[in-house]
């Protein structure tokens, strides 16, 4: 376990590569904004999208395939749990996609290294090597310090949620910006505006991790007063209780705010259910569903839905066959879901065909590599960097 | 700490803690900040800088020398805070990012 002057260290040496800068201009709100939601633990896909068609799947599942029964129908031999009322009407709307079978080559069924290869966009065998492993740099971070770069707003990027930000959004030299709840940004302060300014003011000559440091504090202040400003937007949608609708209305009200944020990112853990799973996924997916019809009600009631996108993955989606616990172990490829306007169909690559499973695995069938190319190529608008062709999302 | 995302003795996964940028987030360093005001919710209530050198404060807590304008400062803002005066001192030496190098 790495000692606290290591850990620092280790976060000099990443800001040292590519030079310290921490933007804090001010900008509008974006014109385009991609909202992350991992869903922790690795989901099992095949019991969120259902292969209602499938004999194989109710022989494999013998237990788990009792959701067929209320599924929501979405085309033919294609379902959505019985929780997922209201990604389903969505659907039917043309409003949500379903992208099947998204993973990498060589899947790696450890929930640290497939997460990071999700947020680094590193996958086995890629040319460039770990170097953003090691680096500690997702992709999100990357495309957050190019948005930065060229729109000049920050916090390109924001993570919601307690504790240490995901990997995706870490950025070499620039402190992820983060935001534990919005009961978090009430910071009642004794010290005068101009004095608790003049605590992380640059100081010339000073060493580098005291200027790391005092980016870290200056930015975690501005941030604090601007998402405070933004955390005061009124909300209109009927929001639901519980942590993960709590996270999801701090960021509808950065985004009603006006938060020049154009990424962010929120968690829902628990995913990891090998021990029957049944009604936990349920209970999941139903948190799940009620998040964010809220979200995407009050993106709409704002006006704001045709600058949103969604995006819903998990580090893996789970073996084929339920075990002898009435649960899943941990598999390869799973569904991405979307949710925004303008997507070029409802469904993107080949729905899993459990008839030809690796490994007794699905395996990938959209790299995830042209799905971040897609979202950065066609939705913000930046270069794609890496090699399979990007994934064409919108019409 | 839990709020910085630092519980002593909880990893944040089984595989451990990893080194890099991604702790000196400003979740955390608003965390730290609500601890400084807390601490200094806890200072004692006196009189305007009785009897306290400010120097001999920031030399025990901090690990280098203040901005020259610091101390005149961290004075002035005390004095205006009147009872508060401990409070705001605690509280403003505890939110500096070179106190968390201590």
């Amino acid at each position: 376990m790495p000692t606290r002057r290591e850990l620092l260290k280790g976060g000099l040496c990443a800001a040292l590569c590519s030079g310290l800068s921490v933007s804090l201009a001010q900008s509008e709100r974006p014109e385009r904004i991609l909202v992350v939601v991992q869903l922790s633990g690795g989901n099992d896909s095949l019991n969120t999208v259902l292969p209602l068609e499938q004999d194989t799947w109710y022989r494999l599942r013998p237990t788990l395939s009792g959701v067929a029964q209320k599924a929501h129908r979405l085309a033919p031999g294609l379902g959505l749990h019985p929780e997922l009322a209201g990604l389903a009407a969505r659907f039917e709307k043309g409003h949500v996609a379903i992208a099947h079978g998204v993973g990498y080559p060589q899947p790696d069924r450890s929930h640290f290294r497939s997460l990071e290869i999700w947020h680094t966009g590193r996958v086995p065998g890629d040319p460039r090597g770990p170097r953003d492993v090691e680096a500690r740099e997702g992709w999100i971070g990357r495309a957050g310090r190019e948005l930065e770069q060229r729109a000049g707003g920050s916090p390109a990027a924001l993570f919601v949620g307690a504790g240490r930000p995901e990997l995706s959004f870490c950025s070499r030299g620039n402190p992820p910006a983060a935001i534990a709840d919005r009961e978090s940004l009430g910071l009642s302060t004794r010290i005068p505006a101009e004095l608790l300014a003049s605590l992380d003011a640059e100081r010339p000559n000073k060493n580098a991790v005291d200027a790391l440091l005092r980016s870290g504090a200056r930015a975690a202040r501005i941030l604090g007063e601007r998402l405070e400003q933004a955390a005061n937007a009124n909300l209109a949608a009927d929001w639901p209780g519980g942590a993960f609708a709590q996270r999801l209305s701090l960021v509808a009200r950065g985004i009603r705010g006006g938060l020049p944020t154009s990424l962010y990112g929120v968690t829902l853990d628990g995913f990891d259910t090998h021990l029957r799973q049944a009604q936990p996924h349920a209970r999941l997916l139903a948190e799940l569903d009620r998040g964010l019809a809220a979200f995407l009600e009050e993106l709409e009631r704002a006006g704001l839905e045709e600058r949103v996108l969604v995006m819903v993955f998990s580090e893996f989606g789970r073996r084929a066959e339920e075990n002898g616990t009435g649960g899943t172990d941990h598999g390869a490829a799973g569904a991405v879901l979307l949710a925004g306007r303008g997507l070029a169909a409802r469904e993107f690559g080949p729905r899993p065909d459990l008839e030809r499973l690796v490994d007794g695995d699905v395996p990938h069938s959209i790299d995830l590599r042209a799905l971040y190319d897609g979202l950065r190529r066609d939705f913000l608008e930046l270069p794609a960097e890496h090699g399979p062709e990007p994934l064409r999302l919108f019409a | 700490m839990t709020a910085a995302g630092q519980a002593p003795l909880l990893p944040p996964s089984v595989e451990g803690w990893h080194a890099g940028p991604g702790w000196i987030h400003a979740s955390a360093w608003l965390a730290r900040r609500r601890a400084a005001a807390a601490l200094g919710d806890l200072a004692p209530r006196t009189p305007a800088l009785a009897g306290l050198r400010l120097s001999d404060a920031v030399a025990a807590l901090w690990p280098d020398e203040p901005a020259p304008d610091f101390l005149p400062a961290l004075e002035r803002a005390a004095e205006v805070a009147g009872d508060e005066a401990a409070a705001v001192i605690v509280e403003t030496l505890l939110s500096a990012p070179q106190a968390h190098r201590i």
